[in-house]
């Protein structure tokens, strides 16, 4: 097993264990951002402390594949020496969720959330705030920046009207989702890192944010 | 007129550069996806907005047909250019398009399948009557082996099922010694690739790459644009493209652009595409190789010898405008030539040398054009291809074109990375090149070879 550093301390992410693919029909778009239904588990994997992982992609792919066959569960937290891992399986297009499924946290169903519109070519394009850095005055000391770790529509809440995960002045520890960062209807949850209170929000709700963009600022403990 | 009011420009380098100016001449907004390396690219300077789409790794940026949807979805484009490379022939980013109403500045998901496969696009090109190069399947006997060589004509060419590289192929003169090769070649491939299985080619002493510009509209007019010769390559690289041809006559040349639009018809071409051909400098046969499904690189000396303005059509033909030219309104004026300027160590292999560009002079006058993404202080990133620019020279003739590129080629002065541009001053210089006798093994067998 390999021993990889996580490349940013605290940095949580997520990503989705089968990539986009092309419709087997063209015919099968449930919606128009979807060419066909996508994958319907989704896995965070969170580092919890900066130290030597003791995973990597291939573990990862194993329990998945446990996971899968043993077809029991709708969820499985794993939680190791310094990771975690949570697996929530989606339901099928069609088919209701499980009634025991516990409050999302990893992985929203498909429709929880509206599609983002397409912004009309009319509207002017607005330059997004730039990427906190060094120069930010508002950086610095024990701030935690969190930045997008991929382009999508950010979203605030679990689901519209919902209320949403944090607000500016919230204590927050390092486990709790700050936000959603949707890509064609794959939901990724972004959790906070580190403990500590939400100092800033930097991004609006149900906005494209680009790679790398600031979100949040917490002051840290 | 039917046309964009904003384009997403999903590629990198150069050719989004050239994507951004024409969507400018055209009056449209763009809107360029740049990976966390290329935040300071001239093409995020120039586009209406740039927008990251993830780290360096292009698997993990420019190869996302997600993240590049998404990106155009929320910012109100309506199309997507792609550019070379990249996923400028994927099917699934093509598709995806359709799926959310975004149009892809290219063929359909269907026509880049049909054309991605070799194999199949041989056969499509043989059921429309245009021969690939001959050969065989797999040969299961010396027999067999002999039979087939007679068919096709010596000299042929032995080639390892599983090979590549050179590796196991062996040229065959004469049927007596069929046999004998066969033995060792199989040999070879065996213990090269753990298979011994052979095929058959046809050998073709003296081949040119030569291709065929084609465009096609929304309303079923096809055109082909002549053709480019770009028989100086290296390793299937292309170093130096021209149009026409300097062994191209105006008969083969309708022969040859007949044959690419009949392709192209068959399969309900819509975009700009380019159908390959390898020419055999000897019986002047051409066969069929492939037909890339995008903008090439090597564009610009087809557009100085016709005029056109190949990117612009291909965003025109996707908004739905038929092609404003005819057949009959193609002609081909004076000679281009295109040098492309690497930052590669041509002395050690061709070697791709990163870094930073220190000093940036490009030459400058009337039939010059120069196509790049740098200035001084650009750092060239390690992620991509090396290609800093083209440099492209157009003449009244051949032989003034090349004077042409060879002053300008002087005059381009690039400091803090090696270039290949004393490998095309070499080039153009030497006698083969000035003749227009040039075959795809030249570079290495002739210009790299005891000098």
């Amino acid at each position: 097993m390999q021993n990889r550093r996580a490349a940013q301390g605290n940095q949580s992410w997520l990503s989705t264990p089968s990539r986009l693919r092309p419709p087997a029909k063209a015919q099968r778009s449930a919606s128009k951002l979807l060419p066909e239904p996508q994958a319907h588990v989704s896995i965070s994997f969170q580092f919890l402390e900066d130290k030597p992982m003791s995973i990597d992609r291939n573990d990862v792919h194993r329990i998945l594949k446990l996971v899968d066959e043993t077809e029991r569960f709708a969820e499985v937290e794993v939680e190791l020496d310094g990771w975690r891992l949570h697996i929530r399986r989606h339901s099928e297009p069609g088919q209701p969720e499980p009634a025991n499924a516990p409050a999302p946290m990893a992985g929203q169903a498909v429709d929880d959330h509206p599609r983002i519109s397409p912004r009309s070519s009319s509207e002017s394009i607005s330059t997004p705030p730039k990427s906190a850095s060094s120069s930010d005055p508002a950086v610095g000391g024990n701030v935690h920046v969190i930045k997008a770790p991929l382009l999508g529509t950010f979203y605030r809440s679990p689901a519209p009207g919902e209320k949403p995960f944090v607000e500016v002045g919230q204590r927050v520890t390092a486990e709790d989702t700050v936000c959603i960062i949707e890509v064609m209807k794959l939901f990724n949850s972004i959790g906070a890192g580190v403990n500590g209170v939400i100092k800033e929000i930097r991004a609006a709700d149900s906005e494209l944010v680009e790679y790398g963009q600031t979100l949040f600022l917490i002051q840290a403990d | 007129m039917k046309t964009f009011h904003r384009v997403l420009v999903a590629n990198r380098g150069e050719i989004a550069v050239r994507v951004i100016n024409a969507c400018r001449e055209l009056g449209i907004e763009t809107v360029v996806t740049v990976s966390e390396a290329d935040r300071e690219s001239l093409a995020a300077k120039m586009a209406d907005k740039a927008i990251c789409i993830g780290p360096a790794r292009a698997t993990d940026s420019y190869l996302r047909p997600d993240t590049l949807v998404m990106a155009a979805l929320g910012t109100g484009c309506e199309a997507i250019h792609p550019g070379y490379g990249f996923l400028s022939e994927s099917a699934s980013l093509s598709r995806l398009c359709k799926d959310n109403e975004i149009r892809f500045i290219g063929p359909s998901a269907k026509t880049i399948e049909s054309m991605g496969n070799k194999i199949a696009a041989v056969s499509i090109a043989k059921s429309v009557g245009i021969a690939g190069v001959p050969g065989s399947g797999r040969l299961t006997s010396t027999s067999e082996a002999k039979r087939i060589a007679e068919e096709i004509g010596y000299p042929i060419l032995l080639k390892a099922s599983s090979g590549g590289g050179g590796r196991g192929m062996r040229v065959v003169g004469r049927a007596s010694e069929l046999a004998a090769e066969m033995t060792a070649a199989s040999a070879e491939a065996e213990a090269a690739f753990g298979d011994p299985a052979l095929y058959m080619e046809k050998f073709i002493e003296r081949a040119r790459h030569i291709e065929v510009q084609i465009l096609g509209d929304t309303h079923g007019n096809i055109i082909h644009l002549g053709e480019r010769d770009c028989s100086t390559q290296r390793r299937h690289q292309k170093l130096i493209e021209e149009s026409p041809s300097p062994v191209i006559d105006p008969d083969l040349r309708s022969q040859l652009g007949e044959a690419a639009v009949r392709l192209a018809r068959h399969v309900g071409y819509q975009g700009a595409g380019t159908v390959e051909f390898l020419f055999d400098d000897h019986t002047r046969k051409f066969y069929f190789l492939e037909m890339n499904t995008r903008i090439q690189v090597e564009h610009p000396v087809t557009e100085m010898v016709t005029g056109s303005d190949l990117v612009a059509e291909q965003i025109r033909i996707a908004a739905g405008q038929p092609l404003a030219l005819r057949q009959t309104d193609v002609r081909l004026e004076g000679h281009a030539i295109e040098c492309r300027i690497n930052a590669e160590d041509t002395e050690n292999s061709f070697m791709p040398r990163p870094g930073v560009i220190t000093h940036w002079l490009p030459p400058s006058g009337d039939n010059i054009r120069l196509d790049s993404h740098c200035y001084i202080g650009y750092g060239v990133p390690p992620f991509y291809d090396s290609l800093l620019g083209k440099l492209i020279v157009h003449g009244r003739n051949r032989a003034e074109a090349i004077q042409l590129m060879s002053n300008a080629l002087h005059n381009f002065k690039i400091e803090g990375v090696p270039t290949t541009i004393p490998f095309h001053i070499r080039a153009l210089q030497h006698e083969n090149f000035t003749t227009g006798n040039v075959t795809t093994r030249w570079v290495e067998e002739t210009l790299f070879h005891g000098n």
